[in-house]
């Protein structure tokens, strides 16, 4: 017999699992029982639609050692996220209640519990799915059919394991769960063995507990008495920059708008300072400007109308005097603008709030004089 | 020349480049790491670890994390000891002249650090493993004999604290049964002074200003919390810190400088969307790479920064690369891994050469990027050369020396005492001195300059020049659209020159089309080789056509050429100056004189060396040699040499070397029986190499022109960027010191022959000192001589009519090499090997 290989790697293969579950149902709060050295949450981070993030781990030199993996990039800053994000971890056993992650969407636990002695298992339970009682949650475990596969294993696979089950006393503990807490359960795994082992099951066996929709009823304020009981220690907490943030949304806004009026401003002032419209072309193309122009009269209204050509489309403005209105609706068209807000009207809200941006009706007002001279 | 600089020349700002960091890139992309098991067991509570163990051992976890690659790149050139080997500096490597000044400079004292002893071990492997991961995982399964402060590069251990016996034998076990035999044997206690225990500081203060969330980027900590906005150019800068905690001449002190990142809030593929734009489909590939290689990139994926070595025109997102060896699209690769969504499918991807290796020692292949998910850190070239993106950049990142001071406060008080480290609150004071002014010696007469100016283009008001060169056969080659420009030049030139002493005749006035070949016919046809001066008024600063003008007039027919863009000469108001500055230039191009200071050395020969590494040209460097052929060093001799692939740099300044003594020679009649070397342009990191290698061939060369030639040889490192800063207190108020502030003792190394001078006087921002390092000396000259030389020579800069912060000839050697980097690519012809024509 050949030994089994996973490709991807069997751990790796059960972060998929998790994050595909995650790309599935969208949680927003999210938290990973048993974090270690924080690899999977890394993972998790990257997943849009969490807003809470917590990891929690009875070891906390580990969380320590990698917690910094865990903070913003410097692209997280150049490019925020459009929800917010915020990132906890806790030093703490999964057998001890903390208020602090009541009621997540999703909680997973990956190759955790075969560390607790059975004994502790009992109070795991009563709180992961009596006291915190998030929407999901994931489990995986050994699964000690596979074993036998395992060429060379004697024992466990790991000395700190305390048991390793087999499918069906996974699933047996699995149902009883369902029954006394009032979750469903559908069975999973990954890491096939080779053809024809196929009734072995998975190398790592998964199961994932869906909250029983009715259940919010019958168990008004589950516990609610013990919510004051931290026995949590926050280790680290990280908010990441999101567009949700009042300051970098405005700071954006400011940024973007200023980008496409001092460019707009600048079109006008070269082109009136040099009448010689040739020159001017050729002007534009030898200095790389990076807008290209052209320009038409509207002769029903007798205003300019200009067109501005970007990396991003079109923009129309409208020149009255010395002042250029920029419509809203086209400065909506620019990707960066779509990205931070997410309509018109926030755009116009948004920017009436800003003191120093003009609006006039659906118009961003800009001024051409000069300001230099 | 004035093409580039123009009126505001010598106007710079400096912004570093961002360094590759250390060890950075792994595959094709980039891999994560490996682990091995998940879930812990829960550690009964009574072995409380006690905090202060916990944060040497988060240190030396970081450690561990920054030796990722195998091997830490040593920035600070420590262990390099040049001063051993000079007995003249013994004893005392400081000046004496000049008036006594207080100053204080960015160093910080530390008043209290941890006082631990390292064990340092060798690891052995019985069988021998090689994988170091692997290697890793086996000793630290031994925790509860190790502890968990430790930190493993994969062969040495170090233990803060002593295991029982010198030699320990345990037995490890592998994941597949196999049993592995490790011994531990003790090879070195470390006392808290030794450099392994200052990286131990450093790592500290770097985890600190972590903590207070600061992002680091390449080598230095930011803070992305305060950006600065131009949004014009969609440039954010972020403030932050470079730090260093070293062994200076009389204690370890914390070095801490302001320092700025340049960051582009767009991503390569925006900017490659607007330069296809500018230039069309047809340029966009040349324009593109042009652009694009050599910029440092950020990934939105993970902290690390790759620079672009190329582009893969012929990759995109839907190619796929072996992973595991099952082969994935980089599009579902980046899906999968980071859930991140790659919206332009036709996007060609970056190529960065990785130069770390990979598993097991094989080399990685280069690492393909996706433009989407990079941004642009640093400026461009052409950013760079762009007044107006300078201007609005330097508001943000020069800072008076009460700004700096704020700032640099701000960080040194950050709480540290939780860590064992505890710094002083208030800046360092030193003593400089300020040496005197020097005189200016033209024409006959002799004048000062005001001090705190170091300047004199007024006290040059007319004098006659110390020599000049008649223009007589010279010509102005300009288009019609500049031809009032081009005759309001000459007019002016003749108002200008006779003043200064240089005969001027009316120069042949040739308009051009403004067409690219017309321009090149022109010089063609009219260019002799009895022509003295080529006048070329550019309609616009692009490069092509003045790098066609040079590469035509430094190669093919050799003459000294002026290139003025026409806006320069736009402003009638400016005329006056613009007319002086390049009557003064095209002087110094035809072998003109225009000053000197007074050299008391005899039979010196001054040479500076400076290089340029091509970003683009299949990043070729080119090496600058500048010598001096007269006493008074106001006539020199340059050659410069591109390093061909696979060559050492030294061949080719080893020949320029041997070269610039026969032309010496021929000039003197004699060989000079004193060589100094200014050598600019020595990376952090780089200094081991210049005593090892650079030094012994100058030696050699030198030897290879008569066995009883035996002149005396100095060699001078000469560093610009480098973090530290003096200031004065004047009237109460922290100032730039003067120029001529000469500072040798407590911030220089106790392992060097160094020191400091700030001989330029800057109008704006804080003055950055340039730092001299004398790594070789046989010369027996007093420090004192060594330090009034090297400021002498940084008045001799004849495109500048005051200090500046260099050596002359460096600023020679500067000019040359980045005029032949930017414009010319190949040698120029030698009949030019002793003109200034790269000024």
């Amino acid at each position: 017999m050949e030994r089994i290989k996973f490709s991807p790697p069997l751990y790796k293969q059960r972060y998929y699992f998790v994050i595909d579950l995650i790309m599935k149902s969208q949680p927003k709060k999210v938290v990973d029982l048993g974090c270690a050295d924080c690899s999977l949450l890394r993972k998790m981070k990257f997943q849009q639609c969490v807003e809470e993030l917590v990891g929690i781990d009875i070891n906390q030199q580990v969380i320590r050692e990698n917690m910094y993996l865990l903070s913003p990039l410097p692209c997280d800053y150049l490019n925020p996220r459009i929800r917010p994000l915020i990132i906890k971890l806790y030093q703490g056993s999964i057998i001890e209640k903390d208020p602090c992650v009541k009621n997540f969407d999703m909680a997973s636990c990956i190759e955790v519990i075969e560390h607790l002695e059975l004994s502790m298992l009992e109070a795991f339970s009563n709180v992961v799915f009596g006291y915190m009682t998030p929407h999901t949650i994931v489990i995986s475990t050994p699964n000690a059919d596979f074993n036998r596969l395992l060429l060379g294993l004697t024992g466990f696979r790991d000395r700190d394991h305390k048991f390793e089950w087999t499918k069906t006393e996974f699933q047996n503990w699995a149902l009883d769960i369902c029954v006394r807490y009032e979750y469903s359960v559908t069975f999973a795994g990954v890491g096939s063995g080779p053809a024809g082992t196929e009734d072995v099951g998975f190398c790592t066996q998964i199961a994932i507990f869906t909250r029983m929709p009715a259940r919010n009823d019958r168990w008004p304020n589950s516990n609610a008495d013990c919510d004051d009981i931290h026995s949590y220690k926050l280790l680290h907490e990280v908010k990441y920059p999101s567009y949700c943030d009042k300051n970098i949304f405005e700071n954006a806004l400011i940024n973007e708008m200023t980008y496409w009026t001092e460019k707009i401003k600048k079109h006008f002032l070269n082109s009136t300072e040099q009448g010689d419209t040739k020159n001017n072309v050729q002007q534009d193309q030898e200095s790389n400007e990076d807008v290209s122009w052209c320009s038409r009269s509207m002769e029903k209204h007798c205003v300019n109308w200009s067109v501005c050509k970007s990396a991003d489309g079109y923009l129309e403005v409208q020149k009255h005097g010395d002042t250029i209105h920029i419509p809203l609706d086209q400065l909506f068209t620019i990707l960066e603008v779509k990205k931070i807000c997410s309509s018109v009207v926030r755009l116009k809200e948004a920017l009436l709030e800003i003191e120093q941006f003009e609006i006039a009706g659906d118009n961003l007002v800009v001024c051409i004089c000069d300001n230099e001279k | 020349g004035i093409y580039r600089s123009g009126i505001e020349f010598n106007y710079t700002v400096k912004i570093k480049k961002a360094p590759l960091a250390p060890g950075a890139a792994a595959a094709v992309p980039p891999a994560e790491t490996e682990q091995l098991g998940r879930g812990r067991q829960k550690r009964s509570t009574g072995a409380a670890v006690p905090e202060e163990i916990i944060t040497i051992s988060a240190g030396f976890q970081q450690m561990t994390i920054g030796e990722r690659g195998g091997r830490r790149r040593d920035f600070h050139d420590v262990g390099v000891n040049t001063r051993q080997a000079i007995e003249h500096v013994q004893e005392s490597k400081m000046g004496v002249s000049g008036a006594p000044i207080e100053l204080r400079a960015n160093y910080f004292r530390i008043l209290s650090r941890p006082q631990w002893v390292l064990y340092q071990y060798h690891v052995d492997y019985n069988p021998p493993m090689e994988s170091r991961r692997l290697r890793s995982a086996l000793l630290l399964k031994n925790e509860d004999l190790l502890g968990t402060t430790r930190t493993f590069d994969g062969s040495i251990l170090f233990l803060p604290h002593r295991l029982p016996n010198t030699v320990t034998e345990f037995v490890s076990e592998t994941r597949d049964g196999q049993t592995v035999k490790i011994t531990l044997t003790l090879t070195n206690e470390l006392p808290p002074t030794s450099p392994v225990c200052l990286q131990f500081y450093n790592i500290i203060f770097r985890r600190v200003l972590r903590i207070l969330n600061m992002q680091q980027i390449g080598r230095h900590y930011y803070d992305p919390n305060d950006p600065k906005n131009i949004p014009q150019h969609r440039l954010m800068v972020w403030p932050g810190f470079s730090t260093s905690i070293l062994r200076y001449e009389v204690s370890i002190l914390l070095s801490l400088d302001v320092s700025h990142k340049v960051l582009r809030s767009e991503t390569v593929l925006n900017l490659m969307y607007q330069l296809r734009q500018q230039c069309g489909e047809a340029k966009f590939e040349d324009v593109c790479t042009k652009e694009l290689v050599g910029l440092i990139v950020l990934t939105r994926y993970n902290n690390k920064t790759y620079r672009i070595d190329g582009i893969a025109w012929d990759q995109t997102p839907n190619n796929t690369f072996s992973k595991n060896d099952t082969s994935i699209s980089f599009k579902n690769y980046y899906k999968t891994q980071y859930n991140l969504d790659i919206t332009d499918n036709n996007q060609v991807l970056l190529i960065s050469r990785v130069k770390k290796s990979g598993p097991g020692g094989r080399p990685l292949g280069p690492a393909l990027l996706i433009p989407e998910f990079c941004y642009l850190t640093g400026l461009t070239d052409k950013m760079r050369s762009d007044f107006t993106i300078m201007k609005d950049l330097s508001a943000h990142t020069r800072l008076t020396p009460e700004q700096r001071e704020q700032r640099l406060d701000s960080a040194a008080k950050a709480e540290m005492a939780n860590w064992g480290l505890q710094f002083d609150n208030k800046l360092l004071s030193l003593k400089g001195r300020v040496l005197p002014p020097e005189k200016i010696s033209q024409g006959g007469k002799i004048y000062e300059y005001s001090p705190w100016v170091a300047d004199w283009t007024k006290e040059m008001r007319g004098v006659q020049l110390m020599s000049t060169q008649p223009l007589e056969d010279w010509m102005i080659l300009f288009i019609r659209r500049n031809s009032d420009c081009a005759y309001s030049l000459v007019q002016f030139l003749g108002k200008v020159c006779s003043p200064m002493g240089i005969r001027i005749q009316k120069p042949i006035m040739i308009e051009v089309e403004d067409r690219h070949d017309s321009l090149m016919r022109a010089l063609q046809q009219n260019v002799t080789s009895s022509t003295q001066m080529v006048v070329c008024i550019l309609p616009n600063n692009r490069k092509d056509k003045y790098d066609a003008v040079k590469k035509f007039l430094c190669v093919d027919r050799p003459t000294p050429s002026q290139c003025v863009v026409a806006r320069t000469l736009s402003k009638p108001q400016a005329m006056m100056t613009v007319a002086t500055k390049i009557a003064l230039q095209m002087n110094c191009k035809m072998g003109g004189e225009l000053w000197s200071v007074e050299i008391p050395l005899k039979q010196l020969m001054i040479v500076g060396i400076d290089c340029y590494h091509d970003t683009t040209a299949g990043r070729r460097s080119i090496a600058g040699l500048v010598a001096s052929l007269n006493q008074g060093m106001t006539r020199w001799f340059s050659k410069c040499t591109i390093q061909r692939p696979g060559q050492e740099i030294i061949d080719g300044l080893k020949y320029s070397l041997q070269v610039a003594l026969k032309a010496w020679f021929r000039h003197n009649n004699c060989l000079p029986s004193r060589i100094i070397v200014y050598r600019d342009g020595v990376g952090d990191g780089q200094l081991q190499s210049v005593v090892s290698y650079e030094v012994p061939q100058f030696l050699e060369c030198i030897k290879a022109l008569g066995e009883d030639y035996n002149p005396k040889l100095s060699v001078v490192v000469v560093k610009k960027r480098i973090g530290a800063r003096f200031f004065a207190k004047i009237d109460g108020k922290l100032s730039n010191p003067p120029p001529g502030t000469v500072v040798d003792n407590e911030v220089t190394r106790p392992e060097w022959y160094d020191f400091y001078v700030i001989s330029q006087a800057v109008r704006i921002g804080s003055v950055s000192p340039t730092h001299y390092n004398v790594v070789y000396d046989t010369s027996g000259l007093k420090p004192d001589y060594m330090q009034r030389l090297t400021h002498k020579l940084c008045h001799m800069y004849y495109n500048w009519s005051g200090i500046i912060a260099v050596p002359a000839p460096c600023q020679y050697a500067h000019k040359l090499a980045f005029l032949i980097g930017q414009s010319i690519h190949r040698e120029p012809n030698p009949n030019m090997d002793e003109l200034l024509y790269y000024l």
